[in-house]
């Protein structure tokens, strides 16, 4: 079976079409013969049977009459038939009263039980004879059945004859057909023998017939397209792939040369905090090679007391996304530890994702060194300033007070320009009092530390306001202002600003009664307070140099004052890492506005400022 | 069968035929009865092969009638086989008679050897009698069939035309055994 | 009234003379000074409290928060009511003062302003029913 299963089809058609032809004729003709020897068994027995009672009935009166050469007439008859083997007509006592046979060799067999008999060659026909009802003896007829043997010959001969005729014929016939089916299939199996073979995708079935084969065939095209389609995609993005890639290798190896030429530490990150790649200055600065420094390697050369802030900070850098900028020490080859500006941004891929971490470090140490030296200088100029102007104060203010306290209780006594020397006098006195005050006060503003816990603006606004209450109500002005937030600053500093831009609204104010509005929004990192007034208005030109220290633009009689008041809310506000300025035309009013940031920050020095711009 | 062969003398007398004419002699004196009774047989099978016409019966449940005109030579044979023998749904009788029957009484004739004027009794017999003689002139004088021995068998001639003459129609069957046949 | 300033001394003076107070001006000229007259006010029953305190912040030795603090502990003294003067406009001054219950005075620099503290002690006086 696994043979024939695995003939071609055009020998498997050609063998089902055979077979089954041959087989169904086979069916019919041992049918029809079958049915014919059965038929003609039937047919012979009955012929016989009427033989058999016509020759009794002719023989009635031979038996009758005993005439034997009568009874022996009537059996000649039976010489007509040519495969009556021989006949016997039998007495009522089963002798013989006359017998007929073609050939001498018969015998005959005697008075028969059965009707009828067939044996392998023979058919006995037995028949009483009666007269009037009355068996007056018995007729045996003996029937060659080679009859019925040519006859199934002749019939089987025939048949068999029909049979090869017709196979031949479907063969024949089929051979033409078969090739209907079998031509498209074998070609379709060579189209995919070819493509399997060559590979070439190109190569298409010829669609011939328009049944399940000619859909096959186009299913088979159509797939073919679709493979060869997405085989040249496939080619093409290969293509692109390994032009990308080199375009890749490329980009690394300039940014490997940069990295390596310049003068910085240059490193790369991994997403994960992973150190990967240092460049050349690392390892000539630390004297470590790079298996020694990668990862996290680094935390060996960070000086001890900048490790934990390190730490701290990479680690929210890297979890975060925000750019990790800090300053610390790092020790050199020869144990020094020097001061380094470290920066590193992420680079994040199509997606959004990190894909890495670049980052630099910048040597700061002399810089540092420098700012630390200048930051001491100021300090120790501040505290200087600071006790100076403090111890200034009580003399000044005698000075002052006494020179008022003479001019008054002696006015008399001095002529006119005694009176007017005293006068001038007393207006230094006040003067100075009034400055050394300022100046304690600006100097004050530079000294207080950094508060960590956050102050309610508006509380503080309130306090600022209850202090210049006299002044507000002697001004008839209104203040007004919005929901405040909560800031990382001392009270006191706030409450400095507050008062300062407050007293210089209600100094500097227009004929209308002084609207002065408070309020504050967010701002990027930071709240932006605003002080608006409806005053006289500054001149743009001007808008930086109120700021300065001592800088008055009025030096009208009509605006007392310093002019330093601008100046410390600019110190103060600068000293929280904010800025203050000024939006304001000549007659509309002013609007000033500073910024806090909204974290508490800590002191950064003057490069990392700079670098953060 | 067994039954058949007790119901039936003519077999027995068949049989007995058989064995006798086997036997080199087999007629002899004594055969004689041997002669009658197979004539009577004969009577009876003639019977068998004729048809008689309605018109020959008085009524049709009348049984068929053999008479014996003149000396009867059967004896006790025809009655013997004639006994509970019916043909065609008849019963067949026997009658022995002196002078000639009337009409419709026999249907069967036999004229004994003992009386010769056949040719008075002949034509006087109405139609639908079968006119069995037992000399082989019979016929000539005629009668319808004639009672022969040839070769120490007993045999018969037929006159058909006489049959045909009284309506009475002789099977064919009958005819091919008779010796000869004049038509 | 502990006041290192001459000066300033001579106005207060001046001041209280102005506005007619029926005030005994005592004066300390320092902090240690101060508290050793609340020491002994304390320590001897016949050495009298103050009625009032006039306290200066910059006071040598111990400066005016110290004798305030001392004041406050004082069991026979601790009540008497304070006034604070000083030139210091600090809030963190004025907010200490208030915290250890007193009130606060700046000594300006205008003679005439500073003559207000008369009407400001006649207040006080009145309030704690000292007048």
């Amino acid at each position: 079976m696994r043979n024939f299963r695995d003939r071609p089809i055009k020998q498997k058609l050609a063998i089902i079409i055979t077979v089954t032809t041959t087989a169904a004729l086979l069916m019919a003709g041992l049918g029809i013969v079958l049915a014919d020897s059965l038929l003609f068994r039937g047919y012979l027995r009955r012929d016989l049977t009427a033989l058999a009672r016509i020759i009794a009935d002719n023989s009635t009166a031979a038996l009758a009459f005993n005439d034997p050469k009568s009874a022996a007439e009537t059996l000649a008859a039976l010489r007509a038939r040519p495969h009556v083997v021989g006949a016997c007509i039998y007495r009522a006592d089963a002798s013989i009263l006359a017998r007929y046979s073609r050939k001498d060799s018969f015998e005959c067999p005697g008075v028969q039980e059965q009707k009828i008999q067939f044996t392998r060659d023979s058919l006995t026909v037995a028949q009483t004879v009666l007269l009037s009802g009355r068996r007056i003896g018995d007729l045996v007829l003996v029937y060659d059945l080679g009859e019925l043997y040519d006859r199934i010959l002749l019939y089987g001969s025939t048949v068999l004859g029909v049979l090869l005729a017709s196979s031949a014929l479907a063969l024949v016939l089929s051979s033409r057909l078969r090739a209907v089916i079998a031509t498209p299939i074998s070609q379709l199996a060579q189209a995919t023998t070819s493509v399997s073979e060559t590979g070439d995708y190109s190569v298409r079935a010829e669609r011939i017939s328009d049944d399940e084969l000619g859909v096959l065939v186009d299913r088979f095209n159509g797939m073919l397209e679709g493979i060869q389609s997405r085989d040249n995609d496939l080619k093409k993005a290969l293509l692109d792939r390994e032009a990308a890639l080199r375009d890749v290798e490329r980009e690394r190896e300039r940014f490997h040369f940069m990295a390596e030429s310049m003068p910085q530490k240059i490193f790369t990150a991994k997403p994960n905090g992973d150190i990967d790649y240092f460049n050349r200055q690392w390892t000539l600065f630390t004297g470590l090679t790079f298996e020694q420094i990668k990862n996290w390697g680094w935390t060996q050369f960070i000086h001890p007391d900048d490790l934990e802030e390190n730490l701290r900070a990479w680690r929210d850098s890297i979890a975060s996304g925000e750019p990790f900028i800090l300053e610390h020490r790092f020790r050199r080859a020869d144990g020094a530890y020097r001061w380094h500006l470290s920066r590193a941004q992420a680079m994040r891929d199509a997606n959004g994702n990190i894909s890495m971490w670049i980052g630099s470090n910048t040597d700061i140490h002399e810089q540092k060194e420098k700012e630390e030296e200048l930051q001491r200088a100021n300090d120790d100029l501040q505290q200087f300033a600071y006790s100076a102007s403090h111890d200034l104060q009580e003399p000044i203010r005698n000075v002052a007070v006494y020179s008022e306290l003479v001019a008054k209780r002696y006015h008399s006594v001095l002529d006119a320009d005694g009176q007017q020397f005293l006068g001038f006098l007393q207006e230094g006195g006040r003067r100075l009092a009034t400055l050394i005050n300022d100046l304690l006060t600006y100097t004050r503003a530079g000294m207080a530390q950094v508060n960590e816990a956050p102050v309610a603006a508006s509380q503080v606004l309130q306090h600022a306001l209850s202090s210049l209450a006299e002044a507000i109500r002697e001004g008839d002005a209104r203040v007004t202002w919005d929901e405040l937030p909560e800031v990382y600053m001392a009270e006191s500093h706030l409450q400095q600003v507050f008062q300062n831009l407050i007293a210089n609204a209600l100094k500097y104010r227009s004929e209308a009664a002084p609207q002065i509005h408070v309020s504050a929004d967010v701002q990027g990192t930071g709240w932006r307070f605003s002080v608006r007034d409806n005053g006289i208005g500054i001149d743009p030109k001007y808008k930086e140099k109120i700021f300065g220290v001592f800088k008055r633009l009025h030096q009208d009689q009509k605006y007392t004052g310093t002019g330093i008041g601008l100046a410390i809310c600019q110190r103060v506000v600068e000293r929280y890492g904010g800025r203050i300025w000024v939006e304001s035309e000549p007659g509309e009013g002013a609007t000033f506005f500073f910024t806090i940031p909204r974290h508490p920050q800590r002191v950064r020095s003057r490069a990392a400022e700079s670098s953060i711009g | 069968m067994a039954q058949q062969v007790v119901r039936n003398p003519a077999i027995l007398l068949a049989l007995v035929i058989g064995f006798a004419l086997a036997a080199p002699n087999p007629l002899g004196g004594a055969d004689e009865s041997l002669e009658y009774r197979v004539k009577a047989v004969f009577l009876l099978n003639f019977i068998k092969f004729t048809e008689w016409p309605p018109s020959a019966f008085t009524a049709s449940d009348s049984p068929i009638s053999i008479c014996i005109l003149g000396a009867d030579p059967f004896g006790d044979s025809l009655d013997q086989v004639i006994a509970g023998e019916s043909v065609n749904g008849k019963k067949v009788t026997a009658e022995r008679l002196r002078q000639a029957p009337s009409a419709k009484a026999c249907q069967v004739l036999f004229v004994s050897k003992s009386e010769k004027n056949l040719d008075k009794i002949l034509p006087a017999l109405g139609q639908g009698v079968l006119t069995v003689g037992d000399e082989e002139t019979f016929i000539r004088a005629g009668g319808m069939i004639s009672f022969i021995i040839e070769d120490r068998r007993v045999r018969f001639d037929i006159n058909q035309t006489a049959a045909q003459n009284a309506a009475l129609k002789l099977s064919s069957k009958l005819l091919s055994v008779a010796r000869s046949v004049e038509k | 009234m502990a006041e290192d300033n001459l000066p300033d001394a001579i106005l207060v003076r001046e001041a209280i003379r102005l506005e007619n107070l029926p005030l005994e001006v005592h004066i300390a000229p320092d902090g240690q000074r101060a508290i050793d007259f609340i020491a002994r006010a304390e320590n001897d029953p016949d050495a009298p409290c103050p009625h009032f305190l006039l306290l200066d912040i910059n006071l040598p030795k111990a400066d005016g928060f110290e004798v305030l603090r001392r004041l406050r502990d004082s069991q026979r003294c601790g009540k008497v009511p304070v006034l604070m003067i000083s030139s210091s406009d600090s809030p963190a001054d004025r907010s200490q003062a208030a915290q250890l219950g007193a009130g606060y005075f700046r000594k300006p620099p205008s003679y005439d302003e500073f003559l207000k503290l008369g009407a400001v002690l006649k207040k006080l006086l009145q309030d704690n029913g000292l007048i």
